[in-house]
């Protein structure tokens, strides 16, 4: 079994190493354990296969060498495919965060055991608690933040500690450079969207515009709580 | 001698090789390796990394097909390589141009002075 683990070991960092996409990774994984355990019936040992094959950066330079370009191409596809996956993830996460907080306190007041969230939304100009220009000043702040990198002033705009461990500067840059590297100037405004959200207990200000830039069109979505502080950020 | 150069000579005439390899029966690519390295008296001692791209080069062209065979008993579970009817013509094609192309470069290269000599003279 020590061989079988060598064996997997061996794989892992030969695929590791090699750039090529993921479908292709994993016929190599299998056409590899296939290879080698024919190799064994034939009656070579462990030891001689990798002799043979070389150490796992001889065998994943030398697949490396022999791939396609466009197969390795598929690789930073693969990549950058992964990190806007993480980007979603570490939003889903924030999302997370915002609705269970929401839910902890809309459920201390009702109790009903139901996981629900019960939102009430009203226009934000029909608001008794928030200004819309207010609201709209605050907003194009947290955009002017992010649009010159100021990620530092960003951070200090949010709410709590919770949130700022769950966001660093990296994942807002992340997010940022995902939409476009070069956003370009801005052009104009597009759809507009405001709403007071009420759970019973808590108001949050929640604002969304589309805003149009040389080379990008990007919609953020941003909420306030009811000390203006920072509470949510999306982009995309 | 430069291994690099000797590799590029090499590698131009992979293809060709291993259809012809399949053309007689389907092979599994351990075997591949294994006769091409018997049948070339060690010449063509191809590994892994070279042929596994060149056979998924031709299966994407559909000049090969595989199937996996299921493990019995002792025996291992295989992925067998077959060449197809498309991959048999193109066999063909190759071959008619090995022929022009290996009698031109030999007799390019049989040509008087083969650069030793001149070092020497």
């Amino acid at each position: 079994m020590e061989q079988k683990k060598a064996q997997d070991k061996y794989i892992k960092k030969v695929l590791k190493l090699i750039r090529c996409s993921k479908e292709r990774k994993d016929s190599i994984l299998k056409d590899l354990e296939a290879d080698i355990a024919a190799a064994m019936e034939c009656g070579e040992s462990w030891d001689e296969i990798v002799n043979r094959l070389g150490t796992p950066e001889v065998l994943a330079a030398e697949f490396n060498e022999n791939i396609e370009e466009g197969e390795a191409g598929k690789s930073r596809q693969d990549q950058k495919i992964l990190m806007i996956a993480a980007v979603i993830l570490i939003l889903a996460v924030i999302a997370g965060v915002v609705i269970w907080k929401v839910s902890q306190s809309g459920q201390a007041e009702e109790n009903d055991g139901l996981e629900e969230v019960r939102l009430e939304q009203i226009e934000l100009k029909d608001s008794q608690h928030f200004r819309v220009e207010e609201v709209e000043r605050a907003y194009s702040e947290v955009v002017r933040l992010i649009v010159e990198g100021e990620y530092d002033k960003l951070l200090e705009e949010w709410e709590d500690d919770v949130m700022r461990t769950l966001v660093t500067k990296e994942t807002i840059k992340a997010v940022k450079d995902n939409v476009g590297e070069n956003w370009g100037t801005f052009q104009k405004y597009g759809s507009t969207y405001s709403v007071e959200v009420n759970d019973g207990e808590s108001l949050w200000a929640l604002i969304q515009i589309t805003e149009v830039y040389e080379n990008v069109t990007v919609t953020f979505r941003v909420t306030f709580n009811e000390d203006m502080e920072l509470s949510g950020l999306y982009i995309w | 001698m430069n291994d690099k150069y000797a590799k590029q000579l090499k590698k131009g005439v992979l293809e060709i090789l291993v259809l012809k390899l399949l053309a007689g029966q389907e092979k599994y690519g351990y075997q591949l390796i294994h006769e091409l390295k018997l049948k070339s008296d060690d010449w063509f001692t191809l590994k892994e990394g070279t042929l596994y791209p060149i056979l998924y080069r031709l299966e994407e062209d559909g000049m090969i097909e595989s199937r996996w065979t299921l493990a019995k008993g002792k025996e291992v579970s295989k992925k067998y390589y077959t060449i197809t009817g498309k991959g048999k013509v193109q066999l063909q094609e190759l071959l008619r141009l090995w022929d022009g192309f290996s009698t031109k470069v030999n007799e390019i290269l049989k040509e008087g002075g083969d650069g030793t000599e001149e070092g020497a003279g």
